[in-house]
């Protein structure tokens, strides 16, 4: 082990982060070298020093302790402070309901206009779906009678739902016995 | 009050007993004052930020969670707001080598030799202020505050490996500067 390593034992150890099996390495080490029982007795000192020299600065008068409970306002006995500090910010920041100006109403209503609007040419194309399908369905070339019967099917399939409706609008259908 | 466990004294402090809250700024002022006089390196600042640093943590006790430890927590808020404001007067923050590397120690004196004890801890002082923020905040808060590795790595949001350089290196730099100063004091 070197005396780089032992730094850092040393310093493990001041923690008190060592393990016991690191703590013989290290003292058998020691034993040995006194550049790193040097180490060892800075250390020592430090720690020794440092609540005196760190403690220092802050009187506790209760200075502070009146600020915050100043801050912080009357103690409640039953609402926590999580909901005292979120009723204070909603109370703060939610603005009061009014009523809406000329602006925003003409706004909103060009918005439920074009909404309708929309609306209403999404239903036209829904509505002129079956074209394109009985346009597809013709377009589809028979390469023989069966061919052929399948495509008309498909085209009296596509087309006579909205056939009827025109068809029983127009008062010639359903056929009357003839 | 003084008996209360950490886990109850949260517990009153949401409730808003008013003892509860002076309890909790007794107990852990020391810690908060600590780490935004590290930071801020003004008395009167650091103090200023420690009652804003008390009072949102305070009014954030519903985020704490139960079982953790109330100092590093409480650390770890006052850091980001020191840290914060010292961003805004522009302080420099993290130049950890500003100083150099640490030498080697067989250079350094006898400490049975050197000034007698009872003056070392105005020169620690000194020599402490001397050292790059980050050092001082790892000194502070392990020598200071008896926190572990990870309770100080929880607080800075540094890995626990650099805040063991930190420590390390901030060792070695204090002990460096305490036989320069008092070299110059004979």
């Amino acid at each position: 082990m070197t005396c780089r390593d032992v730094e850092i034992l040393l310093q493990l150890a001041a923690d008190g982060e060592i393990t016991d099996e690191e703590r013989f390495t290290l003292n058998a080490h020691l034993d040995d070298c006194v550049a790193c029982r040097r180490k060892e007795a800075w250390l020592e000192l430090l720690d020794e020093q440092f609540p005196a020299a760190l403690s220092s600065g802050l009187e506790q008068s209760g200075e502070l302790a009146d600020a915050v409970v100043e801050a912080l306002g009357t103690p409640r006995s039953v609402r926590t402070l999580a909901s005292v500090e979120s009723s204070s910010v909603s109370r703060s920041t939610a603005k009061p309901a009014r009523k809406k100006g000329l602006f925003s109403r003409v706004v909103a209503s060009l918005w439920s206009r074009r909404k309708r609007k929309l609306a209403k040419a999404k239903r036209a194309q829904e509505r002129e779906g079956w074209i394109d399908a009985s346009v597809s369905a013709l377009q589809r070339t028979p390469t023989s009678l069966e061919g052929f019967r399948a495509a008309r099917q498909g085209v009296s399939s596509a087309v006579s739902g909205p056939m009827r409706a025109l068809k029983w609008v127009a008062g010639v259908w359903p056929r009357r016995g003839r | 009050m003084r008996d209360l466990s950490e886990t109850l004294l949260v517990q009153h402090c949401m409730q808003g007993s008013e003892a509860a809250w002076r309890e909790m700024v007794r107990r852990f002022e020391g810690v908060v004052y600590g780490v935004s006089y590290r930071v801020l390196k003004d008395s009167d600042e650091a103090k200023d930020a420690a009652q804003e640093s008390l009072i949102k943590a305070l009014r954030s006790l519903g985020s704490f969670e139960t079982g953790r430890k109330l100092k590093p927590w409480l650390a770890k808020i006052a850091w980001n707001h020191a840290v914060r404001l010292a961003a805004k007067r522009h302080k420099n923050l993290v130049a950890l080598s500003e100083n150099g590397p640490a030498g080697p120690w067989s250079s350094l004196p006898d400490p049975a030799q050197v000034t007698e004890h009872k003056e070392m801890g105005e020169a620690l002082r000194t020599a402490m202020d001397q050292l790059p923020t980050a050092m001082q905040i790892v000194l502070e808060l392990r020598c200071g505050q008896g926190m572990d590795y990870r309770e100080i790595a929880h607080a800075t949001g540094w890995p626990i490996g650099t805040v063991k350089t930190n420590l390390f290196r901030a060792r070695k730099r204090l002990v460096e500067l305490l036989a320069t100063l008092d070299g110059e004091a004979r």
